[in-house]
């Protein structure tokens, strides 16, 4: 089905502001999930993370928001191409939330182990203790990635346009209430 | 050396299979025909522990001193035995009759013959046959060079010295500028008598031809056989194929190559640029030059690693905050500076990472984008130290782009020796600490000179 300039500008528009919208999400919630599982072990932790130096404190601290930052920037990509096999497929909704959720999981596990381990933190079910100072190589950390509601209505908005575009992009009619809901303007 | 602690040890924890199977193959080449001549006759106190091995191969960067850390089980290897004798018989006597283990490994560092066994031994770890020595077949280990470059003909193999070079070469090798080429290089007789590459090579490959040639006799009357083998190997191979098979092991395509410890301090980025193409004009893949004096790395070629060589974590640190260290460098320290010894005496002795130290080290690797590698003093290590380090690079392969050039086989530790891997490094190691809190007047190398033996003793000999 053809649409107007003025279709196709306003439904451009509202998928630029939904994909916006996941990416500030996905970066608060990565920088919200990493920041809280360092900070949660260091202030369980008086002993270890008094001994941390100045300057591996700061390094810490900085690749706290920086790390967590180019994360989500690398993050772009698989769900740039999440969507586009989705776009492919016939799932449902809550098979692709599934889909988006481990993608994001695994990277915001992976980033927070990795910080985690490099700055030398105990494994979990080691205790604090003053007078151990050695690496723990062994060291596991219980990390469990959940998406916040926030976050799901960002990933499921910007599902919701890209539904409605390609349906319009493949030229069927534009039924049912995404397309109501997000292209009013047309028809 | 062994310690009190290290005997008791060596009685009740660790496994000694590998040495009591070496004293089997001793004990069976001295009761075979001409047993005086084949081999065994090694003083040296040494034994093999199991540790934990590299998770990627490619994280043993290269054998550090032609793999010295396994000069021990190599002097009680009754075939390499005879190997070495044939092929160099004064060294292999002078070797022969040292007791303490960590004076094999200084006496044997940058040995063609050790080397060749390293490789042997990594490709039968790797998955080939006894005997079999095929480069084509496994992966290979790159081997390091120390160098001393002719001041002349820098690309000259035939003149360029294959040695670590002794304790007073070591401390006049940190000689000012003016005095440097007064002191060090050829006038050293640990460095005039050394081995030229082209030398190397050419006793490399016939080490490798005569292990092959006594792969073949097995079963009854086989050692009299395999030494009859062995020697008509080597006679079939002239220096030409000696050298060309030495270099298959040295081929990019194999997964070998050269890392080249610049001993020769008076030398040139062009003098080193020049020993590099002619080590690629013959096959050799040179992977890294390495150096304390870091401008000798300002303009090699490219595709050649610049590695920046520190005696521990400490110089590194200070390296960081003088902006010294640039993003992307490569670097290599000892790996004992991050590693705590404690015990001893009453309790056990054990062997840890300092959880400080490798947090200093991981803030500035992520700080600066750098790939760090590590070695150790073979013969001042703890089989225990090893295995934590291996351990420790396994787990971070991020923090260890450039791994760790252990100098044994993945896996296996000498049990003998003893220590974090710091050995006399520890010495600079300090004097890099006292800078850190305001001790710093004078470049390390004039404190060398100045301190000589009583401060640098035993020094470096990375």
């Amino acid at each position: 089905m053809d649409l107007s300039d003025a279709e196709q500008q306003a439904l451009a528009a509202r998928h630029q502001v939904a994909v916006a919208q996941l990416r500030d999400a996905l970066g608060l919630e990565v920088a919200r999930f990493v920041d809280g599982e360092v900070v949660r072990r260091l202030r369980a932790r008086p002993h270890f993370f008094g001994r941390m130096k100045p300057g591996p404190r700061a390094s810490l601290r900085r690749r706290v928001d920086h790390d967590s930052a180019a994360l989500v920037a690398t993050l772009a990509q698989p769900i740039t191409d999440l969507r586009v096999y989705y776009g492919a497929e016939a799932r449902t909704a809550a098979e692709e939330d599934a889909g988006f959720t481990r993608t994001v999981a695994e990277a915001a596990e992976g980033l927070a182990r990795r910080l985690l381990s490099e700055l030398a933190f105990p494994g979990d079910d080691k205790p604090d203790r003053a007078d151990v100072t050695a690496v723990d190589l062994d060291a596991t950390y219980q990390l469990a990635f959940a998406p916040s509601p926030t976050l799901v209505w960002a990933w499921r908005r910007v599902r919701e346009l890209d539904g409605v575009r390609n349906v319009l992009v493949d030229g069927a009619p534009a039924v049912g209430f995404d397309a109501r809901w997000h292209l009013p303007e047309h028809g | 050396m062994a310690t009190t602690d290290k005997q008791r040890r060596a009685e009740d924890e660790h496994e000694v299979t590998d040495q009591l199977v070496a004293n089997e193959n001793e004990a069976q080449a001295a009761g075979a025909p001409g047993a005086g001549y084949l081999g065994g006759d090694a003083q040296v106190k040494s034994g093999t522990a199991t540790v934990e091995a590299f998770a990627d191969p490619t994280a043993q960067t290269y054998a550090h001193g032609a793999m010295m850390g396994a000069a021990g089980a190599f002097m009680q290897d009754p075939l390499w035995n005879q190997i070495f004798r044939a092929l160099w018989a004064e060294e292999h006597d002078r070797v022969a009759a040292l007791k303490d283990v960590k004076a094999v490994m200084l006496a044997l560092e940058n040995n063609p013959i050790l080397a060749a066994y390293g490789e042997c031994k990594t490709l039968e770890q790797r998955g080939e046959q006894p005997g079999q020595a095929d480069p084509k077949a496994q992966r290979v280990l790159p081997q390091e060079w120390d160098v001393w470059l002719d001041p002349k003909e820098p690309g000259d193999l035939s003149k360029v010295k294959i040695a670590h070079g002794n304790f007073w070469t070591t401390v006049l090798q940190s000689a000012t500028d003016g005095q440097k080429d007064k002191v060090v290089g050829y006038g050293r007789d640990d460095v005039k008598h050394a081995k030229s590459g082209g030398q190397w090579l050419e006793l490399f490959g016939k080490a490798v031809a005569m292990y092959r040639g006594g792969a073949a006799p097995d079963g009854a009357a086989a050692e009299g056989d395999r030494m009859a083998a062995m020697q008509r190997a080597a006679a079939a191979t002239d220096a030409a194929t000696a050298t060309n098979l030495a270099i298959d092991f040295l081929r990019k395509e194999n997964g070998g190559g050269l890392i080249l410890d610049v001993k020769s301090t008076y030398s040139t980025p062009t003098d080193i640029n020049t020993f590099i193409d002619a080590l690629q004009a013959k096959g050799v893949h040179v992977m890294g030059v390495g150096t304390f004096r870091h401008t000798q790395l300002d303009g090699l070629e490219a595709g050649v690693r610049r590695v920046k060589f520190y005696h521990g974590i400490t110089g590194v640190e200070n390296a960081a905050k003088d902006g010294s260290l640039k993003t992307g460098d490569h670097l290599m320290f000892n790996g004992g500076s991050l590693v705590s010894k404690r015990g001893g005496w009453v309790r056990a002795e054990s062997y840890s990472v300092d959880e400080g130290a490798f947090q200093s080290l991981a803030s500035m690797v992520a700080e600066h984008d750098l790939a760090v590698g590590l070695y150790v003093q073979e013969g001042d290590v703890d089989e225990r130290a090893i295995d934590v380090l291996v351990k420790l690079v396994n787990r971070f392969p991020a923090v260890f782009k450039d791994g760790f050039a252990y100098g044994n086989l993945s896996g296996k530790a000498e049990t003998e020796t003893t220590g974090t891997g710091m050995g006399a490094q520890q010495q600079a190691e300090t004097l890099d600490k006292g800078k850190q809190v305001g001790g710093e007047a004078k470049d390390l190398g004039e404190r060398a000179v100045e301190a000589g033996r009583g401060l640098w003793d035993k020094l470096p000999s990375w």
